[in-house]
């Protein structure tokens, strides 16, 4: 019970912290990172067994600094251990279940996102355009808040299934 | 209080109230119950819909929250709005801060703080919490709050449908109460009304209808059965009553029958009784008529009384069956007391002398020598009372007393005169053995003595007492006894009589005045006589002496004194009647001195002493003051001026008749031929009543006497006879019925078999010669032409007294006869319907004998005109001659009052 409690504060920790002392948007972007993955379900082939871990990669730049290992220690979903790997560069890029890109380098991007198509992986953007250059799901800023924008079709293509919870929070 | 109200209700209503009472509880519970029922389901569905509705908010609600998006979340929030009920609501972060809110009034209401999932209903709300989880995550949670008007709302349906449902259900469940009620009290209500029916009619014929099989069903039938039961028990009584009546009347008749068959056999045995008696006492008398030695006179009296005493003692027996039977009257007639009393003592002279006993007689000189009352019943009573006395005396004496009773207060309860009455106290002093005060009050029942040894040794009926107290009774006095064992006993009664007529006095032995200032000596050694003597004596105005013995009477007799009479007991210690007679013979002194004897009955050697000693009178104890009067009257030669009447010869001279009697017995055959043949009569003598009829045919006769009781044919018929052979002669024999029936109704039988007079056996002589005069007048019939006879006899007070032989008391007997018979006879001819010609006859033949008992006159006359005019039924001057009958009655009744009145007075 000790130890839920501790869990359950961890959990709250960020909100506080945000709250009060008015946290980064990236503190915010990678909770959300974390909450998409509640509402997203995978095709059952994306993992070998019930123990392999849902992985969470960051390619190119890194804004989270270390808020998103924070963020994600000892976290699970679904009983499954969260795992983060970091990528350099797109061909660096293995085989993740939900992608960070950093980079607002259009030809980065779009290096980034062949590498990718036709695996079950959940891209995350941070502009306007991302959705545009073929990616599934970005963050957007909107009155001073993080909102996101989702594309449905992307999705289905990697063979995602986004709950329609999420989708009625896309802009 | 509640129960005395149902308990008197009609079944009907109870039943009513009670089906009432049990739907409508169970209705009521019933809908109470799915009211709450209701009520909680209510509040469990609203809780889940709540709930479902909470589910639903907290899951729209999760990504508002994930991520951070209260504008979504108040969208959700407003999906609300169609849940009408819910009045506000609350989603709140994983903080517990209120992340969004509604409020159906718009109002910033302030949530309470977040709490985990459950619900509460608080007093118009329900409050729920719901924790938001999403894939195991955490992400706030929702509270609701509705309002309660759902429940009130179903309540208060429920309420008006239940009441409404309640009102219908009592209403259908009256109906059918009342309805069905009647399967029930209807058979009841039947029940109880045959049964009050059954009881108010007493008719056990009445039946219930039958009902079903059911428990009502059982009690009718059982009811049913009843009724048969006591139906049948009924009948059964009925009948056995029937039975039982029928038995009884049988019994009644068995006893009648019985009783009439004991009549008939008292008739026949008083009959049988009074025809050789009546020979006895008729030739006594005939033969006391001629003259006699004193002594043989005294005996043959003696027999005479005896023989009257006799029949007393007969009439007892037939007296207490009379008595019983309730058919004693009483006569009513002036009579002599003294007389009476007299009789009574010396019917049992003898018996007292035989047994030497003194028998007195004391009468009160207050008491008065005539008194009305029926003398045979109370010499009667006398007669028990002295034989008793006599028959439990051994030695001593026996005295009669008769005093007024002055302690009577009572009025006379029998007054039959008019003229007042007096209550006499008669006591019978003994003594004789005496009775024990425990016996006293049983012996005036019938058949009870003293003692049952009593009867043994005395003998007697027992009934003497028992008749005594009836007749007593009768007289309107009591009868009682003081007693005391071995020093003898008084018998006392008293009895009512009625005072004479003084208009008519009867003759009273008025003591001449020769015998005043008589000088008399009294010699006797018993205290009670001589005292009885004195006072007799003095009565005459007589101057006694009285001495207690021979001795002192001798001394009396040598002393100066003057007697002109010596009155000398017979029988005295040391010194007896007759030595103090011979001494009064042997003084040359005292030889005209008249010597009166006073004797017991029955002493043989009074007759040769009476010769011898010259004795001048003897009488026979007791003496009765009559007969002291007349032997002191012959003493100093003189006739007491009532001889005639004291004699009782009343001697009826008629002129010389034929006469015819039938008659069976010998004795009365002598007695009757002897009286008449006396008269100068002619008699014919058949022995029963066949000779009878054909001896009037044959013959003619004056007259007839018939007796009753005959062989071969009776009187009755004898009489019929004779009568249908005369209803075409036009001829009427008189005829005189001879009875000796004592019992009522044979009178009446008499007449009504034709007869025209009757004479009870046993029949004193001039009872004989009345009877005879009365049927024949002495003058011949007059003509029987219907027309007046010509000048009847004027009223001859000479040829009536000869007629009567001179009797003014007969005289007087017979105006009283005429007196009452005429009128009422007058007045029944009157009151005849004019056919009624059979009436008349009758009446005016009973008018004609009434009138005609002193002779033929001009009264006898018309009557006979009238009688005679009837029988041939001429009627034309019928009430022409009923006039002339009234006036020659009325005219006859005048002077023949006037007549006796004058020779009475003179």
């Amino acid at each position: 019970m000790a130890l839920l409690r501790i869990l359950w504060l961890c959990l709250l920790l960020p909100g506080i912290l945000w709250a009060r002392e008015r946290p980064d948007e990236y503190a915010v972007k990678a909770v959300y990172l974390y909450k998409i993955a509640l509402f997203v379900r995978w095709p059952d082939e994306a993992f070998a067994d019930s123990s392999q871990p849902l992985v969470i990669g960051v390619v190119g730049h890194d804004p989270f600094g270390p808020t998103l290992d924070r963020t994600l220690t000892d976290k699970t979903l679904s009983g499954r251990r969260l795992e983060l790997q970091r990528y350099a560069t797109a061909a660096d890029v293995e085989a993740c279940h939900i992608l960070f890109l950093g980079d607002q380098d259009p030809v980065k991007t779009k290096a980034v996102l062949d590498r990718v198509r036709g695996q079950a992986t959940l891209t995350v953007g941070e502009s306007e355009q991302f959705i545009d250059a073929g990616g599934t799901l970005s963050f957007i800023i909107r009155n001073n808040q993080v909102r996101f924008r989702i594309s449905g079709e992307r999705a289905r293509l990697a063979g995602l299934n986004i709950s329609s919870k999420l989708l009625q929070l896309s802009e | 209080m509640l129960s005395t109200i149902l308990g008197n209700l009609s079944i009907r209503w109870k039943l009513i109230i009670m089906i009432m009472l049990v739907s409508g509880m169970s209705l009521s519970a019933a809908t109470v119950a799915f009211i709450a029922f209701d009520w909680i389901s209510t509040k469990q569905a609203m809780v889940r819909r709540l709930q479902v509705v909470a589910a639903v908010i907290g899951d729209n609600a999760v990504t508002p929250l994930a991520f951070d998006d209260p504008t979504a979340a108040e969208e959700t929030l407003q999906a609300l709005t169609a849940e009408s009920h819910i009045i506000a609501a609350c989603i709140y972060d994983n903080d517990g801060a209120a992340f969004a809110r509604f409020h159906r009034g718009g109002l910033d209401f302030t949530p309470p703080q977040a709490l985990r999932s459950g619900y509460e209903f608080a007093e118009d709300r329900l409050e729920l919490h719901h924790v938001i989880l999403y894939q195991g995550e955490h992400f706030g949670s929702v509270y609701f709050e509705s309002d309660l008007g759902e429940l009130e709302d179903r309540r208060s349906q429920y309420l008006r449908i239940g009441s409404g449902f309640l009102l219908a259900a009592a209403l259908v469940a009256a109906l059918m109460a009342s309805v069905l009620q009647v399967v029930i009290s209807r058979p009841i209500s039947q029940l109880a009304t045959v049964a009050s029916e059954v009881s108010l009619s007493r008719d056990y014929s009445i039946r219930v209808a039958p009902h079903g099989r059911d428990e009502l069903g059982r009690l009718i039938e059982a009811f049913n059965d009843m009724l048969a039961q006591i139906q049948d028990r009924d009948a059964g009584l009925e009948r056995r009553v029937l039975e039982r009546t029928e038995e009884l009347l049988h019994a009644k008749e068995q006893a009648e029958a019985a009783n009439e068959a004991k009549s008939d056999f008292l008739a026949n045995m008083s009959h049988e009784f009074r025809t050789p008696m009546n020979a006895i006492i008729g030739l006594t008398e005939l033969t006391l008529e001629s003259r006699l030695p004193p002594v043989q006179r005294s005996h043959l009296e003696t027999v005479h009384e005896s023989a009257g005493s006799l029949l007393l003692l007969l009439n007892d027996v037939l007296d207490f069956s009379k008595i019983e039977a309730g058919e004693l009257a009483l006569e009513s007639s002036a009579f002599d007391l003294y007389a009476a009393v007299s009789r009574a003592t010396r019917s049992l002279a003898v018996r007292a002398h035989q047994k030497h006993l003194e028998l007195a007689c004391r009468i009160d000189p207050q008491v008065l020598g005539e008194v009305v009352g029926d003398a045979g019943r109370l010499q009667q009573v006398l007669v028990n009372l002295l034989s008793n006395a006599i028959k439990f005396t051994h030695e001593g004496e026996i005295l009669v007393e008769v005093t007024v009773d002055e302690t009577d207060d009572n009025s006379a309860p029998q007054e039959t005169t008019g003229h007042g009455s007096v209550c006499l106290h008669f006591s019978v002093t003994d003594s004789g053995i005496g009775i024990a005060s425990d016996k006293q009050v049983m012996i005036f029942d019938a058949f009870s003595q003293a003692d049952v040894s009593t009867t043994r040794n005395y003998g007697g009926t027992g009934l003497g007492l028992a008749i005594s107290r009836q007749l007593v009774g009768m007289m309107g006095g009591r009868i009682w006894v003081e007693s005391e064992p071995g020093k003898g006993s008084c018998f006392h009664f008293t009895a009512h009589f009625g005072l004479p007529d003084p208009a008519h006095p009867l003759p009273q032995p008025v003591a001449p005045e020769a015998l005043a200032h008589l000088r008399v000596l009294v010699v006797d050694d018993n205290a009670t006589n001589r005292l009885i003597l004195e006072e007799v004596l003095g009565r005459w105005n007589i101057v006694v002496t009285s001495v207690d013995g021979g001795a002192p009477a001798l001394a009396k007799l040598q002393s100066d004194a003057e007697f002109d009479v010596v009155c000398l007991d017979l029988q005295m210690p040391d010194i007896d009647g007759l030595q103090v007679a011979r001494a009064i013979r042997q003084t040359p002194e005292r030889s005209d001195a008249k010597i009166l004897m006073l004797t017991s009955a029955g002493d043989p050697s009074a007759d040769a002493t009476a010769a011898e000693l010259r004795l001048d009178e003897i009488l026979v104890k007791p003496v009765s003051q009559a007969e002291l009067l007349a032997a002191l009257c012959r003493l100093v030669a003189t006739t007491p001026v009532d001889e005639a009447g004291a004699s009782g010869q009343h001697a009826l001279a008629t002129r010389p008749l034929r006469i015819l009697l039938a008659e069976d017995s010998v004795g009365n055959q002598r007695l009757v031929i002897a009286i008449l043949e006396g008269r100068g009569h002619q008699v014919v003598l058949t022995e029963n009543g066949r000779d009878a009829v054909a001896a009037v045919s044959e013959s003619d006769f004056d007259l007839v006497l018939m007796d009753v009781q005959m062989p071969v044919m009776d009187g009755f018929e004898a009489t019929s006879r004779i009568r249908a052979a005369e209803a075409d002669s036009g001829r009427h024999m008189p005829i005189i019925a001879l009875t000796a029936r004592a019992l009522s109704g044979d009178a009446e039988l008499c007449l009504q078999a034709g007869m025209d007079d009757y004479v009870s056996k046993p029949f004193r002589p001039h009872e004989l010669l009345q009877a005879v005069a009365r049927c024949v007048p002495q003058t011949q019939p007059l003509s029987t032409d219907s027309t007046v006879p010509a000048a009847p006899a004027a009223f001859d007070g000479k040829v009536v007294l000869e007629y009567v032989d001179g009797d003014v008391e007969l005289l007087a007997e017979l105006l009283e006869f005429v007196r009452s018979s005429v009128p009422g006879l007058l007045a029944d001819i009157g009151a005849l319907p004019e056919s009624d010609v059979e009436g008349l006859q009758a009446k005016a033949h009973a008018l004609k004998n009434a009138v005609g008992v002193i002779g033929t006159n001009e009264a006898h006359a018309c009557a006979l005109a009238l009688e005679t005019a009837a029988r041939k039924e001429n009627l034309g001057d019928r009430d022409a001659l009923l006039d002339r009958c009234r006036v020659s009655s009325a005219a006859l009744l005048a002077s023949l009052a006037a007549f006796v009145d004058e020779m009475q007075s003179s």
